[in-house]
């Protein structure tokens, strides 16, 4: 028989190999899932900021806020769904396909990483095209996005943004982990700690229902400069990744009968 | 196929020597190769491995390299040699002694071999 | 490139499980009992030969192959795969895991996709995959790769999980009940495909099953596990050679099986079979012969059945032997 010896250099190499398979897989599949879902609704609000106010124009009314509050809400959100149904939908199939832990969640990091960098980016950019509208129109528009103060606001609001739909990626990823690992009832207990983490990125970033919801609660100055805040949320992704790989590396997979 | 007490390995063997010995097999004719032999059979391919290499050893089959084995020339003619042998002793012995044990007298036997006395059954070449 | 088959070694493995609420895919929330699924298990799993696991439900089968695919983690005890010197252990360890596929009945495959996407993923990620092998299997069985799992039976999901197993060519796989749901015609199908990409790429295959009749030829090794144990492992020759059946006339079987332990009886009319322990002597070989006793090979059913009963007369010291072989056998 040709099996041939195994040598401890081979194994390396294969086991560097296997690693950076695997995780570019889970990247892929769990990045371009958020993309293409991600695209259909920031198209819907792409088409709905346009032409709400046109609509509105048209019927002889005039708009104090922009629909882009729903979307600074509603996108982490998005976010966080999107990462329990992508970890619910692979894990088992990465672990039973010889994927790490580790490749599951190093994959789901940059994934999360890259979709909080495309919405953060497209949200910016709806952001200005909403204040482009309302200005054509003779309308005063209510500066929506990120309250911190301080540097380009669009670009602190898209940062702000990315930042925060990666952590509640990670949180929504962490909970179907655990939910999986701990059962029902643990797994629900477990919620808590990531809504902690929602909130503090949101209060971090001043943008979201958290920020408005724990606004009046004076954590916090009201003007919070944008790169102080930026590195808070910065915290808050790192304590998010974290969180998120104290949940993966324990997960077992159980006998299923 | 293959039921009897002894491990798979032996019967299969005593199946190949059996068809060459009736000549189903001709001498420098294929044998099946163990995948086949295994597939065929829905065996471990190493049980039908090691029934082929006791065959080589005892100069049944032969190897060819990269083709697969093949029935030795001359190899019914070495088994046919050994069962006569074997013959007498492991078949007829015992039949002679339970004819003895039945109170079958020798005259009767032999009227019997020679078919004077009713039908000689025809001889079939299966194996004990 | 055929790699070099993996073989495994466990030492006093222990593995514990507390229980737990988990919910279904359908949203209802089911109980998954606690307790010790294993409890000392020490086994050598040789390289390079189909080794039959079998054991009663619950004896710890699909929990001790799950070690190997680092599924899951020993409570207590060591777990080690690999090739070679090369023996590592599986939790987070890519040289096992991407060499080792473990199938369990279930198919481990994405609910929501088609099967064709799964299939993908396993490309993907399984570095001996062979995609010619999957589509003509795939085919073999009668299975649409656009259907999702969910639109399969249960036989056809189980098929798709046997399609894997063969075509990731990994070289420990593990098939884990995967015939469930098959019928017949289909299972032999899948023997035969284990049986012919085994002979071609030569690997290391754990099969269990509860139908011993249909696969024990296949089994070159086998090791009985019995209530989070190890029975019994040795070559399956070995365990032939443990007992054989009698077949005849009810007086004369009788005659013969007088004074040994018979592990099964089925009668049928004035006709009998046993099945005994031990090994015919050449008495019993000629005596059959005249009596017209047909001597038979052991059904490994009737053995796996006598020594995974609980309960029972001479059942727990036929298993104490056979506990003491497989130590021995350990070596």
């Amino acid at each position: 028989m040709s099996a041939s010896v195994v040598t401890r250099a081979d194994r390396d190499a294969f086991v560097a190999r296997a690693r950076s398979r695997a995780t570019r897989r889970v990247a892929r599949s769990v990045g371009s899932a958020t993309l293409v879902i991600g695209g259909i609704f920031w198209s819907i609000f792409l088409v709905v900021t346009v032409a709400v106010p046109l609509i509105v124009r048209q019927a002889g009314g005039v708009m104090g806020g922009g629909v882009m509050t729903g979307a600074e809400y509603a996108a982490p959100w998005f976010g966080l769904s999107l990462g329990m149904i992508a970890l619910a939908s692979l894990v088992v199939p990465h672990v039973a396909a010889g994927g790490t832990r580790r490749s599951l969640f190093v994959g789901g990091l940059v994934a999360a990483l890259v979709a909080g960098v495309a919405y953060g980016a497209v949200y910016g950019l709806l952001l200005l095209v909403e204040r482009g509208v309302f200005g054509a129109l003779g309308w005063e528009w209510a500066q929506l996005g990120s309250g911190l103060t301080g540097g380009p606001w669009a670009v602190v609001s898209a940062a702000a943004g990315a930042i925060a739909v990666a952590v509640y990626m990670l949180v929504g990823m962490a909970a179907q982990a655990a939910y999986r690992t701990f059962g029902v009832w643990q797994g629900t207990l477990l919620l808590l700690p990531g809504l902690a983490l929602l909130v503090l990125v949101d209060h971090a970033t001043r943008s979201g229902a958290f920020a408005d919801a724990f606004g009046g609660l004076g954590l916090g100055p009201d003007d919070l400069p944008a790169a102080l805040g930026l590195l808070q949320a910065l915290v808050a992704l790192a304590l998010a990744a974290g969180w998120l790989w104290w949940q993966l590396r324990i997960l077992r997979l159980r006998p299923t009968r | 196929m293959f039921d009897g007490p002894e491990p798979i390995y032996v019967q299969i063997a005593r199946m190949i020597r059996a068809q060459v010995l009736a000549g189903e097999l001709a001498e420098e004719e294929q044998v099946m190769s163990t995948t086949q032999f295994a597939t065929t059979f829905r065996i471990n391919p190493a049980t039908a491995a090691k029934a082929f290499t006791g065959l080589v050893d005892e100069g049944v089959l032969y190897k060819r390299r990269g083709l697969g084995m093949f029935v030795a020339p001359g190899a019914r003619e070495r088994l046919l040699d050994e069962h006569r042998k074997a013959y007498f002793d492991e078949v007829l012995a015992p039949a002679l002694a339970q004819a003895d044990l039945l109170g079958i007298s020798t005259d009767e036997l032999v009227s019997y071999v020679l078919g004077t006395n009713g039908h000689r059954p025809t001889t079939t070449t299966e194996e004990s | 490139m055929t790699p070099a088959p993996f073989g495994a070694r466990l030492d006093d493995v222990v593995v514990r499980f507390g229980a737990q609420r988990r919910l279904t895919a359908e949203g209802s929330t089911i109980k998954d009992e606690g307790g010790t699924a294993l409890d000392g298990v020490t086994l050598d799993l040789r390289p390079g030969v189909i080794t039959g696991i079998l054991g009663r439900n619950g004896a710890g089968k699909s929990t001790l192959l799950s070690l190997l695919a680092a599924f899951n983690r020993p409570t207590e005890g060591t777990v080690r795969v690999g090739a070679g010197d090369l023996l590592e252990e599986p939790w987070e360890n890519p040289w096992v895991t991407a060499n080792v596929q473990f199938v369990r009945e279930s198919g481990d495959l994405m609910d929501d996709e088609r099967v064709s996407e799964t299939f993908k993923y396993y490309a993907d990620l399984r570095p001996y995959w062979d995609a010619d092998l999957a589509g003509r299997l795939l085919d073999t069985f009668e299975i649409q790769p656009r259907k999702k799992p969910t639109q399969l039976s249960r036989g056809k999901r189980s098929a798709v999980g046997a399609t894997i197993g063969l075509a990731a060519r990994a070289p420990l796989t593990i098939l884990d009940e995967v015939y469930l749901g098959m019928d017949a015609p289909t299972r032999y199908a899948f023997y035969d495909e284990i049986l012919a990409d085994y002979a071609e790429h030569p690997r290391t295959i754990l099969l269990s099953s509860h139908l011993v009749e249909e696969v024990e030829r296949l089994f070159e090794d086998v090791v009985v596990l019995h209530r989070g144990r190890v029975l019994l492992a040795e070559p399956a020759e070995e365990m032939q050679s443990r007992g054989f059946s009698l077949t005849g006339p009810v007086a004369a079987v009788d005659e013969l099986a007088r004074g040994r332990r018979e592990l099964h009886r089925q009668r049928l009319g004035a006709t009998v079979q046993v099945t005994l322990e031990g090994a015919p002597d050449d008495g019993a070989t000629a005596g059959a012969r005249a009596a017209g006793v047909e001597i038979g090979s052991l059904p490994l059913q009737d053995l796996f059945v006598r020594l995974t009963q609980d309960g029972g007369s001479g059942a727990s010291s036929t298993a104490a032997e056979a506990g003491t072989s497989a130590r021995e056998g350990r070596r």
